[in-house]
Order: structure tokens, then C-alpha cells, then sequence
């Protein structure tokens, strides 16, 4: 445990450098709850909602991705050789910090959402409703795509390859929705969406599915992670 | 070389094969606690690979390491709470400060002294608001010489310590070392091209070229095991096989490195024989004439 927090703690030490105006990016979702709660003032609250979680999407995907490319530039990995931690230990901490950027994440939302509740004229209310109608599922997916993105940053040094590789995954992902929606019958379709939509609504089904859910690829993806991690050369 | 002195780091059959066709092969040696060793060999020998394994920082294709009596790879979190590393450059983020190298890097040793890591700060004169990017390449091996004394580490493995350093810092970081293993507990290891730092502060050599281990043991047991013989230019083809370990012809004449016990067998009155120093050693066992398993 403790070459766990050891390794932890260097990585956030690596994405927590610079000035104060390395801060900037994340008073951006803020602004955009702004801009987008005044939009969807009139009835587009889907579309102000949309806007403000794809910004705390775009600047808390950083995060990650600054501890590993700060480890890989400069020769700093060399510290990876250095501390009193194994490559597994390293692995893990590098997962609690997405423990601790999912965190981030879920305090972004919770402000921006503030705000567009604030901007919309509504209360704490419309606030909670918010919180878990977009919070926890975007938290959800948050995490989920860097459960998917942190192997592969593992298997390329190249933060672009692995990111490729992410593009990749989508488009086939993409094309397997496209089958989906060209080959299955729109009735069946709109059924499946219908069913999914009224289980996840029901807080008793959805939060558990989603613990669960989260479970099961972070297992998958931390397997992967190590053995990819035990195979590198620094 | 065998002892029976407590060992810091021992080596047995240490094999590591790269794609690209380089090979460290089977290399072998102990380094006895207290002691100095100075890890030579021309540019791309294997000296930074080596120490690479040591530090599990790539896969070793067969052999053993052991560090202060411990499995490098099996006991690797605590070995490297016992150790001490400098690289050649700084392996820091550019941007932390003196002060945030030290906030990053006390949690991670159990022995951390910060009395000590004062201490040598002041005597490095490294400012603690300084960044890391702003320090010059000694004061960042300096910073890194720093934090790697100031957790009671037993072992410190430097590669390539003096590189880029000016001659007033190199004696400097000599100076240190020769001062770190006085009590007798605590070794270094060290790789340098630079073989006048191993004259002022070595005890062991371990000499590696083209992946091969060449020599370990002694340093003097180093230079008296050779000599350097010098003569005309027609002579090299006319002295014995095998009694040559490496030539180096020029228009006027020859230089070549001969074992010391093969000595007798040139011609006395056509040779001039003088004193190896380490730097011939290397150079010419890395000419023609060269075998590695001459030593």
C-alpha cells in the first residue's frame, strides 16, 4: 500500500506543476454555464446541459494525460526507476489518480451545473435533479473512457498513438451502432432504449448496475495495465 | 573476484539482448560494502545498460542481481528505499522547485533526514525557489547528489556523475564520495568515460567493452596487469601471437598493450615498455588485435 501512495503522490506531483494559470482551463465549464444556461433558458435546457458537461469533459480529460506525458518527456520516467515502488505498485497508483480526477471531475460538473441552475432561475432542487440526472452518469462515462484510454496509453509511450488508438476504437464502435441501427428493426430498437432508459432511471437499478459496471473494466483495464507496464523498458 | 567481505552489489551472469544486435553478456562481479568501483568503457559498451538492470528499469535475459544482500527485482521496494541514484541528467520535473523536489521526495523514504537535506543544500548552494529548469547541469546533479544522501541510502549508483561538469566539480563530487564510504557501510558505484575521476577515487574497476566484461577487481591490480610497448613500425607483425591484446599503428612506430606477464617474451632491446594507464587500457583494447578474452 504504501509503494502505492509513493507512486500516487509522484504523479499527482507531475500533473500539479506550473503557475497558477495552469488553473485557467478549469474556470472554463464555468464560463460555458454561463453562455449555455442563458441558451437553454427557453426550453433548450438539454442543449445548455450538453454543452457544459462536453467542457468538463474536455478539461478534466487532461489531467490524465498530462501524468503520463510528463512521465514520459525529459527523461523523468528514469524516477520511475528511482523510488522504492515496482512497476505494479506504479500501475496502481496511477489508477488512484483517476480516483482522485474522477473527483475533480464530479466538483466541476456539481459547479458548472450550479451555475446553470443559477442562470436558469432555478433552485437547490433543480440543482440535486441536475446532479443526478448529468453528474453521475458523466462521472460514469468519465471514468469508463479513461478505463479504456489508460491501457492504451500504457501499450504506446506516444500520448497521440494512444489517443489514435481511442479514435479507432470509437469509429468501430460507431460502426457497430451503425449496423445496429441499419440491420435491427426500429421498433426493437426503440424498445431496447426504452427498457434501458426506464432501468437506469430507477436509482435502486442504475447506481449498482453502475458501481458494477465500473468494477468489471477497471478490473480488465488495470489486468491489462500491469501486464503492459511489466513488459516496458524505461 | 571472490570475497568474503559483506558485498553492496553482486552481479552473476548478467545477460541483456536488444533487438538492435547489441548484447550485454554474462557479466560478473561483486562490489565489497565500503568501497569505491568505477564502471568504465568506451561510449556504448553497456555501462548505462548495466546499471539499468541493477535499478530494474529493463528485463534482464538471464543472471542475477543482488543489492545489499537483496533480490533486485523480487525485494525491488526495498532496495530502492536503500538506495541512491544520479543520473547524468536530471530526472526531476523541470518546473518543481528545489523545495517541491524535497516535498515530492520525503514521503517516499522512511529514513528521510531533512537536517541533512538542508545541509547539503547549503553546501551545494541550491536555493530552495529555484527551479529545477533555472539550475545549471552540475547544480542539478547536485540537487539529485542531495536527495540521493539524505535517506541513509547504503549503496549509490551514479551513471555517468561528471559528465558536462568543469574539473572544480568533479573534485567536488569525488571529494563526497571518498567521504560517503569512510564508516565503511555505505559503497558507490559509479560509470565514467572520464577516467581520471576513477584515478582519484576508485578501489575497484569493472571494465566493460562491446558488451563483454573485460576486467573486474582492483583498480592498481588493473593498471599493473598491462603495459604499454612502444617501438618501430615494422615490429608489431614480428612479436608473438597472443602476446598483444590491442595495437595502434602510426607512420613512426606503434603502441601497443601487452599483459604484463607476457612481457618477456618481446625483444627487450627493440621495445620501449612504460606504465599503462586506464586510459590506454581502454583505448587499446578497443583497436585491432583486440580479445576480449585476454584478460
Amino acid at each position: 500500500m504504501r509503494a502505492t501512495l509513493i507512486s500516487f503522490r509522484l504523479d499527482m506531483a507531475r500533473v500539479a506543476v506550473g503557475s497558477a494559470g495552469n488553473l485557467v482551463p478549469f474556470v472554463l465549464p464555468l464560463f460555458f454555464a454561463v453562455v449555455f444556461g442563458m441558451a437553454g433558458r427557453d426550453g433548450g435546457s438539454g442543449f445548455g446541459i450538453g454543452g457544459v458537461t462536453g467542457s468538463t469533459y474536455g478539461v478534466c480529460s487532461i489531467l490524465p494525460i498530462a501524468a503520463f506525458a510528463c512521465e514520459c518527456q525529459e527523461g523523468h520516467r528514469r524516477m520511475n526507476g528511482v523510488i522504492p515502488a515496482n512497476r505494479t505498485h506504479q500501475v496502481f497508483g496511477r489508477y488512484l489518480t483517476l480516483l482522485a480526477f474522477a473527483l475533480v471531475f464530479l466538483a466541476e460538473m456539481a459547479a458548472a451545473l450550479g451555475v446553470v441552475a443559477l442562470v436558469q432561475g432555478g433552485g437547490p432542487a433543480a440543482w440535486g435533479s441536475l446532479l443526478r440526472s448529468s453528474a453521475l452518469p458523466g462521472v460514469w462515462c468519465y471514468v469508463l473512457l479513461q478505463l479504456v484510454l489508460f491501457p492504451l496509453f500504457y501499450r504506446w509511450s506516444d500520448v497521440r498513438r494512444a489517443l489514435l488508438a481511442l479514435c479507432g476504437l470509437f469509429l468501430g464502435f460507431a460502426a457497430l451502432v451503425a449496423l445496429a441501427v441499419t440491420f435491427v428493426p426500429e421498433p426493437a430498437l426503440d424498445a431496447f432504449g426504452g427498457a434501458l432508459d426506464a432501468l437506469l432511471a430507477d436509482p435502486g437499478v442504475g447506481v449498482p448496475l453502475g458501481v458494477a459496471s465500473l468494477t468489471l473494466a477497471a478490473a480488465l483495464s488495470l489486468l491489462a495495465s500491469v501486464r503492459l507496464q511489466r513488459r516496458k523498458e524505461f | 573476484m571472490t570475497t568474503t567481505l559483506p558485498t553492496a552489489l553482486s552481479v552473476t551472469g548478467a545477460t541483456k539482448r536488444y533487438d538492435s544486435g547489441f548484447t550485454l553478456e554474462d557479466v560478473t562481479f561483486d562490489l565489497p560494502a565500503g568501497y569505491i568501483m568505477g564502471l568504465i568503457g568506451p561510449n556504448g559498451a553497456g555501462k548505462s545498460t548495466l546499471i539499468k538492470l541493477i535499478l530494474n528499469m529493463i528485463r534482464r535475459d538471464a543472471g542475477r542481481i543482488s543489492v545489499l544482500g537483496m533480490d533486485a527485482v523480487a525485494d525491488e521496494e526495498t532496495v530502492k528505499e536503500r538506495i541512491g541514484v544520479v543520473f547524468d541528467t536530471s530526472c526531476f520535473v523541470e518546473t518543481w522547485t528545489v523545495g517541491k523536489v524535497e516535498r515530492v521526495m520525503r514521503p517516499m523514504y522512511r529514513a528521510w533526514d531533512g537536517r541533512a537535506f538542508d545541509g547539503y543544500l547549503a553546501r551545494f548552494g541550491l536555493e530552495r525557489g529555484r527551479k529545477v529548469k533555472e539550475l545549471s547541469r552540475g547544480m542539478q546533479m547536485k540537487l539529485m547528489l542531495a536527495v540521493a544522501l539524505s535517506h541513509d541510502a547504503r549503496l549509490l549508483i551514479l551513471d555517468e556523475p561528471t559528465s558536462g561538469l568543469d574539473v572544480l566539480a568533479r573534485d567536488e563530487l569525488m571529494d563526497i564520495l571518498a567521504a560517503y564510504i569512510e564508516d565503511g557501510e555505505h559503497s558507490v558505484i559509479f560509470s565514467t568515460h572520464i577516467t581520471a575521476d576513477l584515478e582519484r577515487a576508485a578501489d575497484f574497476i569493472t571494465y566493460i567493452t562491446h558488451g563483454t566484461l573485460y576486467f573486474t577487481g582492483p583498480k592498481d591490480e588493473f593498471e599493473e596487469s598491462f603495459r604499454v610497448v612502444k617501438g618501430g613500425p615494422d615490429l608489431p607483425d614480428r612479436l608473438p601471437d597472443g602476446a598483444v591484446v590491442g595495437v595502434h599503428r602510426y607512420a613512426t612506430g606503434f603502441d601497443a598493450l601487452v599483459r604484463t606477464e607476457n612481457l618477456p617474451h618481446l625483444p627487450a632491446d627493440e621495445v620501449v615498455v612504460e606504465p599503462a594507464s586506464i586510459d590506454d587500457i581502454i583505448r587499446l583494447t578497443n583497436t585491432g588485435r583486440t580479445a576480449a578474452g585476454e584478460v
